[in-house]
């Protein structure tokens, strides 16, 4: 698929999205596009409201005003509550809690993937086909038949994404995916994702590792403690601005950016 | 070298997830998994909102509400007088009108719902003519369940467990509340959120919704263990000996001498009514 016909249509369209959890602002007028095929990293500190504008995206939550497109279709709380079109929502949009924890409830890691299939009414030997494509690409076949709860954390977060990936979803949601993972298994998932997206998937990532924010993402939405959305531009743009990054308490005056021929200081050294 | 050939090791992508599914999913068969999400919203919102109670009009200090709470409920349940019990009705009206609409309509819809099962386990009695037990254990329910509600809807978590420092509770039942109120939040956020994975991922007919939701249950429980280890462990790190020391209440205040007032009030009248 060539660029322009994977950038052709919006995948999200946010316009003045605000919420509040009983009076306390977690978005203030929220608004952006993404297009199908990009991928976007939400970076921002703790409390910025990231996380909750991911439930919206997944029509987990509905915004107390404003509006949210989803490949041109306005997703409300009122369409949300007819079974057959939040069902349609929920498979084209995959999301990956940043807890696997809470995503894992199946006995078996190959039940846990063969979750999704089933449920899309697939028969047994169209679902296992799909659950061992899922097994292979992620170099789980050694979990099988393991418990989800008795993994390591890294490999709790494959089985994870693998049982999100069976539904083959349109726009992958991602929340804080590096966190907890070692150095090997975000390297994995960096590539994975960059995979993915290059396949065709719209991606978007939360996350406070500026290290691999760049490797996630051609853009960057930069949310401040306001609440609001401090900048929206290209992920190199965006690190680059080191008074931006202070500003949104991402980080501190000593920060600096490290290139092939050295790195780059934004302060003194005396 | 390229990031392509960097990613050597990965598996290649199967066809199918490649283009789009043709799928359209069937009707209904969510309704058990969102009336289970509303269910554990409401606890981890009413427990999150008791850690959030700010100063009302009601702004005794805990200790002082937790012992008039106490001396109502024992007055309540030892009285035998019609005029006494109607006095403490007009007592909780009061109290209710100073606090907030949202408090007043959940403080008595939870006492309304106690006195009208309580009333119908006890229409046989009224059958039978016993219309005065009837009546006097339905009030003494609705009347006690208010006072007690009156105080939980009005005071802090961390404002009970000091009060009940105060009047000598044990330090290890104080501990073991503390630990509860904390864990209902913590296993409350994981079962919502695990919820919330099994209604993102139902995107079909969900035959085995009971395993799954059982499969919820187990995880939380297996997590509450791991927890309760780790927890320990870090308490014997920070020397913990098997003795828990709570913080015991707050300072004495106006407001605390006018509420014990009003309660020497109703210990008065609840003497005077009893040697009538």
């Amino acid at each position: 698929m060539s660029n322009i016909d994977r950038f052709a249509a919006e995948a999200l369209e946010l316009n003045n999205i605000c919420y509040a959890y009983e009076g306390s602002t977690a978005l203030d007028s929220i608004s952006m596009k993404i297009r199908k095929g990009e991928a976007v990293a939400f970076m921002g500190p703790n409390g910025s409201g990231k996380s909750t504008l991911l439930k919206i995206i997944n029509g987990l939550i509905f915004p107390d005003s404003g509006s949210y497109f989803f490949c041109g279709d306005e997703v409300t709380e009122k369409k949300m509550k007819d079974s057959v079109y939040a069902k349609s929502l929920h498979k084209r949009i995959g999301f990956i809690f940043q807890n696997s924890d809470a995503q894992l409830f199946n006995t078996t890691v190959y039940d846990e993937i063969a979750f999704g299939p089933r449920q899309m009414g697939m028969d047994e030997e169209a679902a296992g086909k799909r659950t061992d494509d899922c097994i292979s690409m992620l170099g789980i076949e050694h979990l099988r038949e393991r418990s989800p709860y008795h993994l390591s954390g890294g490999e709790k977060h494959k089985v994870a994404i693998a049982s999100v990936l069976a539904l083959n979803p349109e726009l992958l949601v991602l929340d804080e995916p590096m966190i907890g993972l070692d150095p090997r298994s975000q390297r994995w998932l960096v590539d994975f994702l960059a995979q993915m997206n290059e396949a065709g998937k719209t991606i978007i990532t939360s996350t406070h590792n500026l290290d691999l924010v760049q490797e996630v993402s051609d853009r960057t939405i930069l949310f401040g403690e306001d609440h609001k959305i401090l900048a929206d531009s290209k992920t190199a743009d965006i690190l680059g601005n080191q008074p931006l990054l202070v500003n949104a308490n991402l980080v501190d005056e000593y920060y600096h950016m490290h290139h092939d021929n050295g790195h780059v200081h934004f302060h003194d050294h005396e | 070298m390229e990031k392509a050939e960097m990613r050597s090791e990965l598996a290649a992508m199967p066809e199918w997830l490649m283009k789009e599914d043709e799928y359209v999913p069937q009707s209904g068969g969510d309704t058990f998994i969102n009336k289970s999400i509303f269910a554990v919203l409401g606890v981890i919102s009413r427990v999150r909102k008791q850690s959030m109670i700010e100063g009302s009009a009601y702004s005794a200090g805990a200790p002082v509400k937790l012992l008039g709470t106490m001396l109502i409920v024992l007055y309540i349940a030892v009285t035998n007088q019609p005029s006494f019990l109607k006095f403490i009705f007009v007592y909780e009206l009061i109290v209710l009108c100073i606090m907030r609409p949202e408090v007043i309509k959940r403080i008595l819809q939870v006492s309304t719902a106690a006195a009208a099962l309580t009333f119908i386990v006890m229409l046989p009695a009224l059958l039978w003519g016993n219309t005065y037990s009837c009546i006097m254990i339905t009030s003494k329910v609705f009347l006690t369940i208010s006072a007690v509600n009156m105080m939980s809807f009005t005071t802090r978590w961390n404002g009970i467990t000091g009060a009940l420092k105060k009047v000598h509770f044990p330090d290890m039942f104080i501990f073991v509340l503390d630990i509860t109120i904390k864990y209902i939040v913590m296993l409350g956020d994981l079962v919502l959120n695990m919820l919330y994975a099994l209604k993102l991922r139902s995107v079909g007919k969900n035959r085995g919704k009971y395993g799954s939701l059982a499969g919820v249950a187990g995880t939380a429980y297996i997590k509450s263990q791991e927890m309760a280890v780790e927890m320990y462990h870090a308490m014997e790190c920070r020397g913990f000996d098997g003795e828990y020391k709570a913080a015991a209440g707050n300072r004495f205040t106006k407001a605390d001498a006018f509420s014990l007032l009003i309660y020497a009030g109703i210990t008065a009248l609840f003497v005077f009514y009893e040697m009538m």
